[in-house]
């Protein structure tokens, strides 16, 4: 019988990874802060130690 | 992940690094707080037959290519970075002009202790003509496929400069998309036959449903 113990989650990482560096910032209107601003109020994202990511955590069982 | 271009000169500020300005550098250290990710995406790529690299074409000349070729590219941007705030664990990755590399770079990228890393699904932001429905449909047929594969760990690829991403409502819904597909995807694997076998889409991804225990 399934019961807590034996239900699991995977944890799928998504990484996102933005390319031009904050050039952008300077010439096109300070992209970069304000896509810090979108991922840090992003109810799904948990900033992790070392990556730019959040995890989407589905429980099944 | 934050990658910070190389041997190229800002169009408005005539820096060696996008971002090397007191704005950039302030947005730098505020990622890194934050917990991201800032690496390096060198322009330099010695492994082309001709002197020009790419972004100096898309650009301007820099001039010659400088004496230290690459391996002095990866060591001044990774001490660009690496100096913008004491408390930073230092950068471990590198990304190559257009993602185009050779043995030969890749050697230079291990000898400078950076890890080479490229993306699984490329959104296409940058690419003239889509628009941020084709980028949504990209994003969500290319994770679906990646999660077919197995693939649990999905490096994405974005570009600030992109006209579609650098607004924040559309960045908003690629992460609404990103996060839909991925739910949508594992859910409907499973109400599309109820499959508990080794061949199930969630056994591959490593869902342990623990029914026969």
């Amino acid at each position: 019988m399934a019961g807590p113990s034996s239900q699991e989650t995977r944890e799928i990482d998504i990484i996102l990874t933005f390319d031009d560096g904050p050039h952008a910032a300077e010439a096109s209107g300070n992209f970069t802060d304000r896509a810090l601003d979108v991922l840090a109020d992003n109810p799904t994202m948990m900033v992790l130690r070392l990556c730019f990511s959040f995890r989407v955590m589905l429980g099944i069982g | 992940m934050f990658f910070i271009q190389s041997h190229v000169r800002d169009r408005v500020t005539d820096n060696y690094y996008r971002g090397n300005t007191p704005q950039g550098r302030r947005v730098l250290r505020r990622a890194i707080n934050a917990g991201h990710l800032v690496e390096v995406h060198t322009g330099y790529d010695d492994w082309r037959a001709h002197k020009l690299t790419h972004v100096q074409r898309l650009t301007q000349p820099t001039g010659d290519d400088f004496e230290g070729g690459l391996p002095q590219d990866l060591t001044q941007c990774k001490n660009f970075i690496n100096g913008l705030i004491a408390s930073y664990a230092g950068t471990q990755f590198v990304r190559p002009v257009e993602g185009v590399h050779n043995g030969t770079v890749r050697r230079k990228y291990s000898d400078a202790d950076l890890k080479m890393t490229m993306w699984d699904v490329d959104s296409r932001d940058a690419i003239s003509g889509e628009t941020p429905t084709t980028i949504r449909n990209n994003l969500r047929t290319g994770i679906q496929s990646k999660l077919e594969e197995g693939l649990t760990r999905l490096v994405i690829l974005f570009h600030e400069t992109s006209a579609h991403t650098r607004h924040t409502a559309n960045l908003e819904s690629f992460i609404d998309t990103i996060d839909d597909t991925i739910r949508d995807y594992v859910l409907q694997s499973e109400v599309r036959g109820g499959r508990r076998g080794s061949d199930s889409v969630c056994s591959k991804l490593g869902f342990n449903h623990g029914r026969d225990s």
